[in-house]
């Protein structure tokens, strides 16, 4: 894997006011990310980790500190460039899926697309969503899938541009273990074999795990930084259990093997 | 994001609440309608007048005491009376004026009229000659009119309007031969009734049917009972010229002839031609188009601040769609863009519905008996595009708020909202 720097960051803070007091969410964060890692951003609510997602996001800005990503200063930029930001090298998962109420899912991973202009859009939504899996969940809307299927397309979303880094806010934090371990099974073969550098915010050791760096956020501050010694494995193979599951979960896996040479890598 | 994109997101949205989007139309819808409908029978009853005072009479010029003013309407009314029968009678005399036809005159008094029976009707009495029937074109339902004899001899003799006759004799050939009593204030006399006037109907000038026509020489000895030393006031005489093109022409002689009469170097009377009162009336009837159009407009302006109201809730209940947005990459004036064509593709529905249902309307009023009285109802295309484009006007001015509301949103707060 090379070591390009994809994210580095440098004495981040994000501070508010609060009456007379200034109350520091991040306190001078400093964070070097290479392409192709998995890191899992880990931390107590009110450590400030949210915040630094946000503004690793670009959905914020720092009060001050440098954000480098790819290689340009993004901490102040305007807004329009932001968003083409957002548009072009991020790619968002979130908790709580975000999906737009009463789009098909083909729909809602050509949104991006229509922000960036593309042209071949609906080829694209149509492969990304081959990618997650869900070739034959095309034309559903959200409220006829389930949790586990929503969160794929929201992935499929944050993927279609090709982003550089694919942000995860708790992707798995609305789902039961089984759906998790798809989930993460999913991440962790995006990571290793599409090589997309992924950022994943979770409270959970054992879902942090499966990235390879931890990184612990404590009041505003990075606390701990590490490699994952010992990798584990999302367990999707359990979800092999059901019948109905069991063909989802296999064809997911059969199909990104089998789209990975022709997608290519970030 | 290209307008196309934009226009897709709209009507999605639009249609997802159909109900609320037609409830956010219906003002509009009802504004434009009354617009396109008030202006058409705006139209139509300006097309009325004007019909109206052609038919008083053609090639017309009608001279009044007071001096001229501009714009055709006078200042002021109750002007000094100076015109007089033998003014009219030395504009018609051979060698007064040349290319006159016939001349009339006319005064008009408040009077009481008594049938023997006794029903009485209170009402206008126009003292007048024996061309008044040509020059107001105004043919007679029965009997006879005034001759020269008549007014020579200042006959008790009277012609009623077909209003009157219906009322206080129930035919227009009843009358004939009846005797009525005209009295004004303590002094009044007995007419015999020769003939009765066809009708008319409702005119821009008031209801001519209500009327009744005396010979002047008999309302000013009988009636009126005053002569000034120059002769017998009258309020209006009428001039008939033989060709229209003639008109400057015998305006400025009968203007030189009553000067000299009246030896005065200042007009002290005013010439109007047919032309200039129907432009006067038009001019008041363009005022009452404009009029009701405006309070039309008003409800134009209230279904904007509908549509205004319900863009709003729409931008508050989709804040975290404008979130989602926001993070996979949209720009604030894509927002924008996103509700400003929501609003104006509303406004444009609401418009092009309110226009057929205005065209509707006018073609069911025209020609139709409201309140007793026909409607008639002319559309011109100018109105329904006008109201058209102040549809879309109303879209870009009352949307822009909202999508200015929608566009600030911060992106994480609007992520956020629940």
């Amino acid at each position: 894997m090379n070591c390009k720097t994809i994210i580095r960051v440098r004495d981040l803070t994000k501070s508010y006011r609060l009456g007379d007091e200034t109350v520091y969410a991040l306190a001078g964060v400093s964070l070097d990310v290479a392409e192709g890692e998995f890191v899992a951003i880990m931390g107590a609510s009110g450590s400030g980790k949210s915040t630094l997602m946000n503004i690793l996001g670009c959905l914020d800005r720092p009060s001050s500190g440098v954000y480098e990503l790819d290689g340009v200063d993004v901490s102040s930029m305007a807004d329009d460039d932001l968003s083409t930001v957002r548009n072009q090298k991020l790619g968002f998962v979130f908790q709580s899926y975000n999906l737009l109420p009463r789009m098909r899912a083909v729909e809602q991973v050509m949104v991006p697309l229509i922000y960036s202009n593309a042209l071949d859009r609906e080829a694209r939504a149509i492969e990304a969503l081959t990618r997650v899996g869900l070739e034959s969940r095309i034309h559903h809307r959200p409220t006829e899938m389930s949790g586990g299927q929503q969160q794929r397309v929201a992935i499929a979303r944050a993927l279609v541009t090709n982003p550089s880094v694919l942000l995860a806010d708790e992707p798995t934090g609305n789902l039961d273990s089984r759906v998790s371990e798809e989930i993460l099974a999913l991440l962790q073969r995006l990571n290793e074999e599409f090589g997309v550098t992924i950022m994943m915010v979770t409270h959970e050791s054992d879902i942090a795990e499966c990235a390879t760096r931890t990184v612990q956020i404590g009041d505003g501050r990075v606390v701990g930084d590490h490699p994952v010694e010992a990798r584990r494995r999302a367990r999707h193979e359990v979800a092999v259990a059901p019948p109905r599951a069991s063909a989802d979960a296999t064809s997911s896996v059969g199909t990104i093997t089998a789209a990975a040479p022709a997608a290519g890598s970030v | 994001m290209s307008f196309i994109d934009s226009l897709r997101v709209a009507i999605d949205s639009l249609s997802a609440h159909l109900l609320r989007t037609v409830l956010a139309m219906l003002g509009l819808i009802i504004g434009v309608g009354a617009v396109i409908t008030l202006l058409a029978v705006g139209r139509g009853s300006q097309d009325d007048v004007q019909r109206n005072i052609r038919s008083l009479g053609v090639n017309l010029l009608t001279v009044r005491p007071g001096a001229p003013s501009t714009g055709g309407i006078r200042a002021a009314a109750g002007s000094r009376p100076t015109l007089t029968y033998e003014d009219a009678q030395a504009i018609a005399a051979p060698g007064g004026v040349d290319n006159v036809g016939a001349v009339s005159v006319e005064q008009n008094i408040g009077i009481q009229i008594v049938v023997p029976g006794g029903s009485n009707f209170a009402t206008q009495a126009i003292g007048t000659d024996e061309f008044y029937s040509i020059v107001r074109n105004t043919p007679l339902a029965s009997g006879e009119f005034f001759y020269e004899d008549h007014l020579r001899t200042n006959a008790m003799v009277v012609v009623l309007g077909s209003n009157i006759a219906q009322t206080l004799f129930g035919s227009l050939d009843a009358p004939i031969g009846q005797q009525v009593r005209l009295s004004l204030g303590r002094t009044g006399a007995t007419f015999t009734v020769i003939g009765v006037m066809s009708s008319r109907g409702g005119t821009a000038l008031g209801n001519l049917d209500d009327r009744v026509l005396v010979p002047i020489t008999t309302m000013s000895r009988t009636l009126v009972r005053f002569r000034a030393p120059t002769g017998i006031f009258v309020s209006t005489i009428n001039v008939q010229t033989t060709h229209p093109d003639t008109m400057p022409l015998v305006a400025e002689s009968i203007g030189a002839l009553l000067r000299e009469r009246h030896k005065v170097t200042e007009d002290d009377f005013q010439v109007q031609s047919q032309q200039d009162a129907m432009e006067a009336a038009a001019g008041v009837a363009r005022t009452q188009s404009v009029l009701l159009g405006s309070i039309a407009g008003i409800s134009l302006v209230v279904g904007g601040i509908g549509i205004m109201n319900t863009m709003l809730v729409s931008v508050t209940e989709r804040t975290r769609e404008i979130g989602i947005r926001r993070a996979v990459g949209a720009r604030q004036r894509d927002i924008l863009m996103q509700f400003l064509v929501e609003a104006i593709l509303v406004c444009c529905v609401g418009g092009l519905l309110g226009a057929a249902t205005g065209i509707g309307l006018s073609m069911a009023v025209n020609g139709r008996e409201i309140l007793g009285q026909t409607m008639h109802a002319r559309l011109t295309p100018d109105a329904v595009i006008l109201s058209l484009l102040v549809s879309i006007g109303i879209g870009i001015f009352f949307g822009f708020y909202p999508a200015a509301r929608a566009a600030r949103l911060r992106p994480i707060e609007a992520l956020r909202y629940e």
